[in-house]
């Protein structure tokens, strides 16, 4: 599994080498909202990820947690 | 490149607007010559479901709940810099798992903890971040406190575009430091129950984000994480071979994460697809997989609509067990659920509405873990899986302050018939 997701991984950011640059007024899409890459309000996305993680055993990800908890 | 240099012509104002906007910047408060102050609060209550009889010592079975309040807070501060505040108040209470014993058959039962829990945490982030001319660099500093748990935590982290913004590199490092006085720790009625203990943890990451077609980018990133002190669950028990012993993990652990991350715009559909992928894999033996995908489906008046599904597995640690028969070698008891192999579906749906300088939103998301979920057979499931669902509500209010005159030169406003945001920001020469 593990191989298969660097396999996969990598071999989408290769794709994106091969293709053709994406020029600045071409990127008006890449700019909307709802391309973000945390979306919601007010730290959903942190309430959200504190929520996993305190009943899940993995953690980590593209950014830093808060600090921890006693979380029953 | 001078930041005095002013972006003159309309078309290369915009294209620099939306540029400055890209997802790799983490969203439109973040492009850099922000000029806008955004507040927000947000409730969410979290609920867990009651566990079935047949799976308890013949209570209820009511779980835990949480009431969240979130106050957010950013405030940019002359061209360059920006500072964010959130403050994050929560009251828990229910009961908890606290050990799981052989029924009749030999099924496993959850007993839950008796009393019902009541604490309080409070959590106080800060955040300085400095806009470069290739990227982003931040401080963050915060402080988490419960009745019986107290957490510092800081960090750094970095962001640098390159290939004339088609790649964003990210990076940081963070550190926290962990308290615990566990409610009755060393008393009579609990004496094996520690009274005092604390731990360390790192984490590292970095990430690569990259602009595939004008409607498509993904980011690849590795995480790394190393906790060193006390990993134990200070109420748990684990019943060893007719007797209760304190629950006792290993006393560090390195966790590393896995992650992807794709967004892709349909134009004729004015919808996003979001979908983001991890696998995660730790020194206790313990591996997962999660994938969620999200639509986000932009409609008329300013209404937004996000339904999403989360699926996520786990293998169990490689001491864990429900019960145990005989003693083991090393000493290592955990049968907290968390630990046990399991597979968990939720879904979620968000409506989000833009008024003026107003944004409102509410969410449901219904969460469900069981073996079955899993693609891996699982043996030895836990009794105390949890299912939960939560609900939230938020509101924001963005208002912008007067932009900062450029020094040096005249002042130039965008043209009306510009798309917003439209700012004056310097250009490469």
């Amino acid at each position: 599994m593990k191989t298969k997701s660097l396999l996969l991984a990598g071999a989408l950011l290769l794709a994106g080498c091969g293709l053709q640059p994406v020029q600045p007024w071409q990127r008006e899409d890449l700019a909307r909202p709802e391309m973000a890459w945390e979306r919601g309000l007010v730290e959903e996305g942190a309430i959200r990820s504190h929520t996993y993680q305190s009943k899940e055993a993995a953690i980590g990800g593209p950014a830093l947690g808060g600090g921890g908890c006693g979380c029953n | 490149m001078s930041k005095d240099r002013i972006a003159t012509s309309p078309a290369l104002l915009a294209l620099s607007a939306a540029a400055a906007a890209l997802p790799g910047y983490s969203g439109p408060a973040q492009a850099w010559a922000d000029e806008s102050v955004e507040a927000g609060y947000r409730y969410s209550h979290y609920q867990e479901a009651a566990l079935p009889a047949s799976a308890t010592n013949g209570g209820p079975g009511e779980r835990y709940r949480v009431d969240s309040h979130q106050f957010h807070w950013l405030q940019p501060q002359g061209e360059a810099w920006d500072f964010k505040t959130d403050l994050m108040l929560e009251t828990m209470s229910g009961a908890s798992p606290w050990y799981v014993a052989p029924g009749s058959g030999g099924q496993a039962i959850q007993v839950l903890s008796g009393a019902s829990i009541q604490d309080r945490r409070a959590v106080l982030q800060g955040r300085a971040r400095q806009h470069l001319e290739q990227g982003r660099r931040a401080l963050s500093l915060g402080i988490s406190k419960e009745d019986d748990y107290l957490a510092y935590s800081g960090g750094v982290e970095a962001e640098w575009d390159f290939n004339q913004r088609r790649n964003t590199l990210s990076a940081g490092l963070g550190y926290s430091y962990d308290q615990l006085k566990p409610t009755d720790g060393g008393s009579a009625r609990f004496p094996d129950r520690i009274a005092k203990a604390d731990k360390d943890s790192f984490t590292a990451y970095a990430g690569l984000s990259q602009v595939l077609t004008p409607q498509t980018v993904a980011q690849l990133a590795l995480s790394y994480s190393y906790s060193d002190g006390y990993l134990s669950d200070p109420y748990k028990l684990a019943y060893v071979d007719a007797r209760l012993l304190p629950d006792n993990r290993p006393q560090d652990r390195n966790q590393w994460a896995l992650t992807g991350r794709l967004r892709h715009y349909l134009r004729s559909l004015q919808a996003a697809l979001h979908v983001d992928a991890r696998y995660y894999t730790d020194s206790w033996g313990l591996a997962s997989d999660s994938l969620e995908v999200a639509w986000v489906q932009k409609l008329p008046a300013d209404w937004r609509l996000t339904p999403s599904l989360r699926w996520y597995q786990q293998g169990h640690a490689n001491f864990y067990r429900p019960y145990y028969t005989v003693a083991r070698e090393d000493g290592y008891y955990s049968s907290d659920y968390r630990l046990s192999a399991y597979g968990a579906l939720s879904g979620r749906i968000a409506a989000e509405k833009s008024w003026r300088g107003f944004s409102f939103a509410a969410a449901v998301e219904a969460y469900e873990s069981d073996g079955d979920l899993a693609l891996r057979a699982v043996r030895d499931e836990s009794p105390g899986l949890v299912d939960f669902l939560v609900v939230s509500a938020a509101v924001s209010y963005q208002w912008s302050l007067a932009p900062p005159a450029p020094r040096g030169t005249s002042t130039l406003q965008p043209e009306p018939a510009l798309p917003t945001p439209v700012q004056v920001i310097p250009v490469t020469p």
